[in-house]
């Protein structure tokens, strides 16, 4: 981990106009449901913060030349990977949780705040699947260049999503919904922590889910390590 | 010095047997090249596009894995990050951090290279005067340098924390007079306090006024390595130019050109040149001419020596391009890997 790289990649994002304006957007639109709903959660947009941030974390380096600069200094290619999926884990989670915070404080102003429990427990869900889905963008970002990472992540998705409307069809066809769904738990690896307030979360969620974010970000280091960094290399 | 007696002197930098592909060998950008560069020299690379110089940049900064042979920098592998933190590069393509100011970026570098927090911006401003350029150039964003200031932020980067080597790859390229004068004087310096310097460059002039020994690259192999610095004995055509009206007898003129052990090549109206073998039948080449009486008011160098050892080098051997693989495929029209204007 490296807090420069860290600082360098928030702060690179910050002064994006395009990536603010995105980010402007897909805050102030649940904040507006806020208004009505009882809390400002939207179910297929807890990690649109990552994709915003993260899109092209490690591709537009190697496109723009950046990389070569910094990897002439002192710093491990292992020791960039896991400081840029940090930051945009760490921005997306600060911005999820910021959501989280004043979609409550608004719905609550208005009088029909959920318990407080239950949004906390989202919230954190929110921050877990921020730093399992920036691993599976890291991944995607250490072999395409650019922005290629985030096309690969959309089609990826979409492609799991017609697994699964193709699976409900017929009863016959549920395994191909069944295949829909494990390949969108890969690419959103989550942690459903609803049942930390009653049962307990199992072993078998938690070792899951962790066990995608750690082969996501090996396999990410993997092949930035056997990358040539060069034109000539390409 | 042996290429092994480099290698193994501290700072020294070792090249053996270098070998370095593309797609899947069909494109043979380095092969078996073997350079030994003392501690303290200035080191140039030249050659034609397509010869295998930033390919043979890109494997000693560790950028590029080499099929084959081995490089030592202060006898350690080139990604080994002492060596990475004793290294100050400037890339030919400059890429930088243009949403950061000057002296942000040259912080940043800082920051990564692991120099004392304490000294970060006292260093980065003294960086950023070293190259020429204004505070005021500092405080402002990286996008709306020139080309040039963006040259001088890149060389400011590359020497910040006193580096043992520089690797600077076309560092004048886009850079005004001025500029070159000053990169000039800094290498001059830097020379001066037993820094390393790998240049890579095509113009010749600047690799012939700052650099002590140049390899000739062609074709993924060093064709020779010249020595530049003083005292070098190269041969050039001497042009010589007499007062306006005097006489000029080719007798006279072939004579002092024997005496001097050099050879009349032409004489016009009130110039002549002569092939002179190196600097020391340059200047009793002169003498003689004098003393022939005739009234010598010029004498230039037709061109750099570098230049010329040039010409000789590509006139000989034909038309650049990488060795490639029996059934390779063609070049694109234009470059090829590892230049410029090459493949991607």
């Amino acid at each position: 981990m490296n807090l420069t790289l860290i600082r360098a990649l928030l702060l690179q994002r910050m002064l994006s106009p395009v990536r603010i304006c995105l980010v402007v957007a897909f805050f102030l639109f649940p904040l507006m449901l806020a208004a009505f709903e009882a809390d400002a959660r939207m179910a297929n947009m807890d990690y649109v913060f990552v994709l915003i941030l993260g899109a092209g974390m490690v591709g537009q380096d190697v496109t723009s030349g950046v990389l070569q600069g910094l990897l002439a200094r002192p710093v491990r290619r292992s020791e960039y990977l896991v400081s840029r999926w940090l930051a945009v884990a760490l921005g997306s989670a600060f911005l999820t949780l910021l959501l989280a915070a004043l979609g409550y404080l608004i719905a609550a102003a208005r009088g029909n705040a959920a318990d407080l429990g239950p949004v906390a427990v989202r919230a954190c869900e929110g921050v877990l699947t921020d730093f399992g889905v920036a691993a599976v963008l890291a991944f995607f970002s250490s072999w395409m260049n650019g922005l290629g990472d985030l096309a690969v992540f959309l089609m990826a998705s979409l492609g799991a999503q017609l697994c699964e409307g193709i699976g409900s069809i017929k009863p016959a066809w549920e395994w191909v919904a069944r295949v829909g769904r494990e390949f969108d738990g890969c690419l959103s690896p989550r942690l459903d922590l609803t049942q930390a307030l009653g049962p307990g979360v199992s072993a078998f969620a938690v070792v899951s889910y962790f066990s995608t974010v750690t082969l996501c970000l090996a396999l990410a280091i993997v092949i930035l390590n056997r990358r040539e960094l060069s034109y000539a290399s390409g | 010095m042996s290429p092994a007696a480099a290698g193994d002197a501290p700072d020294g930098i070792l090249v053996e047997s270098l070998t370095k592909t593309f797609r899947a060998g069909q494109v043979r950008a380095l092969d078996r090249v073997s350079l030994a560069i003392v501690p303290g020299e200035v080191f140039g690379v030249i050659g034609p596009n397509g010869a295998g110089k930033t390919t043979l940049l890109g494997c000693l900064l560790g950028f590029l894995r080499p099929d084959a042979g081995r490089i030592a920098i202060g006898g350690r592998a080139p990604d080994d990050l002492a060596v990475r933190a004793a290294t100050g590069y400037l890339p030919e393509r400059l890429s930088l951090d243009r949403w950061m100011t000057g002296l942000d970026y040259l912080r940043y570098q800082h920051a990564l290279a692991r120099l004392p927090a304490a000294t970060r911006s006292a260093d980065a401003a003294q960086a950023l005067a070293q190259v020429g350029l204004e505070p005021a150039a500092g405080r402002r964003r990286i996008r709306r340098y020139s080309r040039g200031m963006l040259q001088r932020l890149g060389l400011a980067q590359a020497l910040l924390g006193r580096p043992r080597y520089l690797f600077l790859d076309e560092p004048v390229s886009g850079v005004d007079p001025e500029g070159v004068l000053l990169f000039r004087r800094l290498l001059s310096e830097l020379k001066g306090s037993g820094v390393t310097v790998v240049l890579n460059s095509h113009q010749l002039e600047q690799v012939e006024r700052v650099c002590d020994r140049v390899a000739f690259v062609r074709q993924g192999q060093v064709d020779s390595i010249e020595t530049l610095a003083a005292g070098a004995e190269l041969s050039r055509v001497l042009r010589v130019r007499v007062a306006a009206g005097a006489p000029l007898p080719g007798e006279a003129l072939a004579a002092a050109a024997r005496d001097a052990g050099a050879e009349l090549v032409s004489a016009g109206a009130a110039q002549a040149s002569f092939q002179v073998p190196g600097d020391a039948a340059a200047a009793r080449l002169l003498r003689a001419l004098i003393a022939a009486g005739i009234p010598v008011v010029e004498a230039t160098a037709e061109q750099g020596r570098l230049e010329r050892l040039f010409m000789e080098a590509a006139g000989g051997r034909g038309a650049a391009a990488p060795t490639r693989a029996p059934g390779a495929p063609p070049d694109r029209p234009a470059g090829s890997p590892g230049e410029p204007g090459g493949a991607p």
